[in-house]
């Protein structure tokens, strides 16, 4: 009898180890490869290097940071598939992460420039930890100092308004854009089905050279070269508006 | 055997006096305010007891918190002066003018929202703003944090009052625990109006008194007792154009361009110069801007009409808002930094 129970055990392990093994049998939820990454003029974005601002001025971008809260994948039922919740990145790198997504056929992607309502306003930093994009730490300096709610995007630099070669970049811009009124969230098709045990990789790509020649706003960065959203909201809206159609997806 | 147990003995006794002791027990603490004053309403995690002033006293005081480690808050926040500087506008860390004027944190546990526009919910957060701000005390918070983590005594009062490392929730939450203890009520105006001590005011300042709460000088309609602010946004006509537009900063509107909080006058001869930016250098000036009028802007409130008081009627009202001089609040010695 005794023989027999361990033979039965044997066969058991036996089988059951022999399944795990087999590929073909294998649950693996599928897997999506998220990358965000900058380009200016389609070529990859280096912070420092002199670029063409579209109205003939050399332009020096020094800083682009940006949250992207929340980015969403989304089926052909309108199910959502929230990839990240909060992202703060500095666009001087790009950023990839994977994240597992379920079984089904998906036909857009959305994303938020900026932070949505509700966790923007009134929300003390000092209450998240420190891993978390909206902590103090996390944060990086994005957020207000003098007014409550974060900074959505910041976008600063030099340029040299006579666009020759050799001049000195000798004027500053600075784009500071936040509150409510000014976060953005951008949708975008992306169709794909995704299967189990296959790995899919979703690519968005900031277009940097369209902050300021945007498809049908041209910043002219001679005159309008300063906004923290106040003392120039209607400038920082532009700069969200050219932001939101900077985008693609692939 | 004796002589190692003597060492031991020696070797604790030696660790123990180089770190600093600290209370392992809190206690609630009950701010002392006037019984004329509204009650406090604390945040639920930052109800004050006696260890969380403590530490919010030794940060207070506390020039690691800054760029240059020269800068604490009481650099521009002096208690003999209502807690202002005495400066048209503070030099931050880095050698920056600030953008205006010190404000006095006298009966900070009553405002319902923070800075000049309004736009800081509360007093935990606005904390976080000029310990950051690069033309205040310039120093990122996760930084001086963990400068101020490696201070024994103040890392253990963090752990006993907050029951956390001390981090930048505790730093801000203990900053704000101490500044609610700035209280100031006590004045011969005080004493007068409300304790009914006739002998508190003088002739003049009686006189004053009636001038600031009669319907054409409309004075208390925004610095209402016993807060002496109404915490709203007016336009005063300080000038045609605005430099600071003030409350328009958070709203866009250009209706609020040039809109400020009414601040309190409690203790309003201690904290010259004036104004949102520190413009106007005296008393006497300032009521004088007050009897003219104010400058024609369109957003200037109705309130502010020209009064032609004659001099003595000036120098009246003048004397009355000294009457609202708290020196006990002045020279409180719970408000210098504690022993090292």
């Amino acid at each position: 009898m005794a023989k027999f129970l361990l033979n039965i055990t044997l066969f058991v392990f036996f089988a059951l180890a022999m399944t795990s093994c087999d590929p073909e049998r294998s649950d693996v939820a599928p897997k999506l490869n998220v990358t965000i990454k900058t380009v200016y003029n389609n070529q990859p974005f280096t912070v420092g290097e002199i670029y063409d601002d579209g109205l003939g001025h050399r332009i020096r971008i020094d800083l682009l940071m940006s949250y992207f809260c929340p980015l969403i994948i989304s089926d052909a039922n309108g199910n959502d598939v929230v990839l990240k919740d909060f992202h703060l990145q500095n666009l001087d790198n790009d950023y990839t992460f994977t994240t597992e997504i379920p079984e089904g056929s998906y036909q857009n992607f959305s994303m938020g420039i900026g932070i949505p309502k509700g966790y923007n306003k009134d929300v003390d930093p000092s209450t998240y930890p420190n891993s978390h994009p909206l902590s103090v730490q996390g944060a990086q300096g994005m957020f207000w100092t003098w007014n409550t709610g974060y900074i959505f995007s910041k976008f600063e630099g030099k340029v040299d308004l006579t666009g020759t070669e050799g001049n000195p970049l000798d004027h500053s811009f600075a784009f500071h854009t936040g509150d409510d009124l000014l976060y953005s969230l951008i949708s975008l098709d992306k169709n794909f089905t995704a299967e189990k045990n296959k790995t899919y990789d979703l690519v968005i790509t900031i277009h940097a050279d369209k902050l300021v020649k945007g498809d049908n706003d041209q910043i002219d960065l001679a005159v309008d070269y300063l906004t923290h959203t106040s003392g120039n909201f209607p400038l920082a809206e532009r700069f969200v508006n050219n932001f939101s159609s900077a985008i693609t997806v692939e | 055997m004796k002589t190692v147990i003597g060492l031991l003995v020696i070797f604790v006794l030696f660790q123990s006096c180089n770190t600093p002791s600290v209370s392992t027990s809190d206690s609630k603490f009950s701010y002392k305010a006037p019984s004329f004053f509204p009650d406090i309403t604390f945040p639920a995690d930052n109800a004050p007891t006696s260890l969380r002033i403590q530490l919010g006293r030794r940060l207070f005081f506390d020039t690691r918190l800054s760029a240059n480690n020269k800068i604490s808050c009481a650099s521009c926040h002096v208690a003999s002066m209502a807690f202002t500087d005495g400066v048209e506008k503070s030099i931050g860390a880095h050698g920056k003018q600030s953008k205006r004027n010190a404000p006095t944190l006298a009966n900070l546990a009553w405002m319902p929202y923070f800075m000049a526009e309004g736009g800081v919910p509360n007093l935990e957060v606005q904390i976080l703003g000029p310990i950051q701000d690069s033309m205040e005390m310039a120093f990122p918070l996760p930084q001086a944090a963990e400068i101020l983590r490696a201070d024994i005594r103040l890392n253990n009062l963090s752990k006993v009052t907050y029951g956390r490392e001390l981090d930048e929730y505790v730093i801000t939450r203990a900053i704000a625990c101490y500044e609610r203890s700035f209280i100031s009520g006590d004045t011969r105006f005080d004493r007068f109006y409300y304790l009914k001590k006739q002998n508190e005011l003088n002739e003049s300042e009686k006189r004053g008194m009636q001038i600031f709460f009669s319907e054409k000088a409309n004075c208390s309609t925004c610095h209402k007792p016993p807060l002496f602010t109404d915490y709203k946004f007016y336009n005063v006509g300080l000038y045609e154009n605005y430099e600071d537009n003030g409350k328009e900063r958070v709203t866009y509107k250009t209706e609020d361009i040039g809109k400020f909080k009414t601040p309190t006058l409690r203790n309003i001869e201690l904290t010259a110069p004036y104004m949102h930016d520190g413009s106007v250098n005296t008393l006497l000036d300032v009521i004088e801007l007050y009897n003219k009028g104010g400058a024609a802007h369109p957003n200037k409130s109705d309130l502010i009409v020209a009064q032609n008081w004659s001099d003595e009627e000036k120098k009246d009202l003048e004397a009355f808002l000294k009457s609202l001089t708290d020196w006990n609040f002045a020279q409180n010695p719970l408000f210098v930094p504690l022993e090292p």
